[in-house]
């Protein structure tokens, strides 16, 4: 069974928040069953978009990374998996390692160990969808897993060092996090990497963090 | 299940939360490019660009030339150099990577591959290129390791069974 974290309050788009839990360290059995959720979500999606006949140029990139499969069929879980759940239903998930070879790369703590995130994914039900009018309707899902991610840092004493190589849609977000812009690793096809401090870590915690 | 949180989100989430929708993904992309999941919006000379970056490097360094000498041999500007060890910036101009060719006597056509500005023809140097700009590391001085790793791959690239441009 999965580690329970924490009970967390999400806001619904159009009604009151809505409790979830956040859970550390999914089975793959678990997994199994996000994956068996979303992927006919996936389809469910894809046959609208289809039947829409929207170009491909305007379906979300995601639809594609079949990224739990490729976890389960890996010979080891290199990763623990988090996950936020609300009713049975399963909101998001996030992929994290403490991998010796990600260290801290700048400033007095460079060498020092980090945890890396790898992946963020929230249910496709929950994806903004314009070209078929669908837009987010619980916010912060994965906000709540990189503060998550924060909290796992602390925990291994890591000081809540993060590391990451964002998308590049996805870089704003991780600025205003908090984190710093290090360099564009070639080796990543060119993705930029960001990297969270231990000052930063505690500031986005003290900011959005749960007591 | 520990620590209830009776009070909704801070400020902080809440802001936080608005630009994760208005982002359409946040997910950093680590495993989807070690997954072959991520493409990118980049041309796929961006992997063998770093391959390029630590060839001239570790040549450079094998040579014991500081990176103005370099330049003073290849014939070209010390801050195209420096940008192309770096891994910054564009790809770098045609003739910069003819000079290059020059000075090391490594097959321009295949240094073109290498520095984004051909596309690689032959998987299996694509493959090499991955391979060499993973092992090596930036390192003050030139270890055995990447001796062998430098020796081995400029084999490769010098292959004429490999559809090789020779100077």
């Amino acid at each position: 069974m999965s580690r329970p974290l924490r009970v967390i309050q999400l806001q619904r788009r159009d009604a009151p928040l809505v409790s979830c839990e956040l859970l550390a360290e999914l089975t793959p059995l678990e997994l199994l069953s996000v994956d068996e959720a979303w992927h006919g979500d996936r389809l469910a999606m894809m046959r609208q978009l289809m039947q829409r006949e929207i170009p491909r140029s305007q379906w979300p990139q995601s639809l594609h990374w079949d990224w739990s499969r490729k976890v389960l069929a890996a010979p080891q879980l290199i990763h623990s998996v988090y996950a936020i759940r609300s009713e049975s239903k399963w909101l998001g998930a996030m992929l994290i390692r403490a991998d010796p070879r990600y260290r801290v790369r700048l400033g007095p703590e460079a060498g020092k160990e980090i945890v890396y995130v790898d992946f963020v994914e929230s249910a496709p039900w929950n994806w903004p969808v314009p070209a078929l009018d669908q837009d987010v309707s619980i916010t912060g899902v994965g906000t709540a897993l990189m503060l998550a991610a924060v909290e796992k840092s602390m925990e291994e004493e890591f000081g809540g060092r993060l590391g990451l190589h964002a998308l590049p849609q996805s870089e704003r977000f991780y600025e205003a996090f908090g984190m710093t812009r290090v360099a564009a690793d070639a080796w990543k096809q060119g993705l930029v990497y960001f990297e969270m401090t231990q000052t930063q870590a505690q500031e986005a915690w003290r900011k959005g963090g749960w007591t | 299940m520990t620590n209830k949180l009776n009070t909704g989100p801070t400020p902080f989430f809440t802001e936080m939360a608005e630009i994760e929708a208005s982002c359409g993904t946040i997910t950093p992309g680590g495993f989807l490019v070690d997954q072959g999941l991520w493409q990118g919006n980049r041309p796929p000379t961006v992997v063998p660009g770093a391959a390029f970056s630590r060839l001239l490097e570790l040549w450079r360094r094998r040579m014991g030339w500081t990176l103005e000498q370099f330049a003073q041999h290849a014939e070209v500007d010390t801050e195209d150099l420096l940008m192309i060890e770096m891994g910054m910036g564009r790809p770098p101009s045609p003739r910069t990577v003819f000079q290059i060719a020059k000075v090391t006597e490594i097959p321009v056509g295949k240094l073109m591959e290498l520095s984004g500005l051909a596309t690689p023809r032959s998987g299996n140097t694509r493959e090499a290129a991955v391979r060499f700009a993973a092992q090596s590391e930036s390192m003050a001085k030139l270890s055995a390791q990447e001796d062998d790793a430098l020796q081995t791959f400029i084999r490769i690239l010098s292959d004429p069974q490999r559809g090789v441009d020779r100077l």
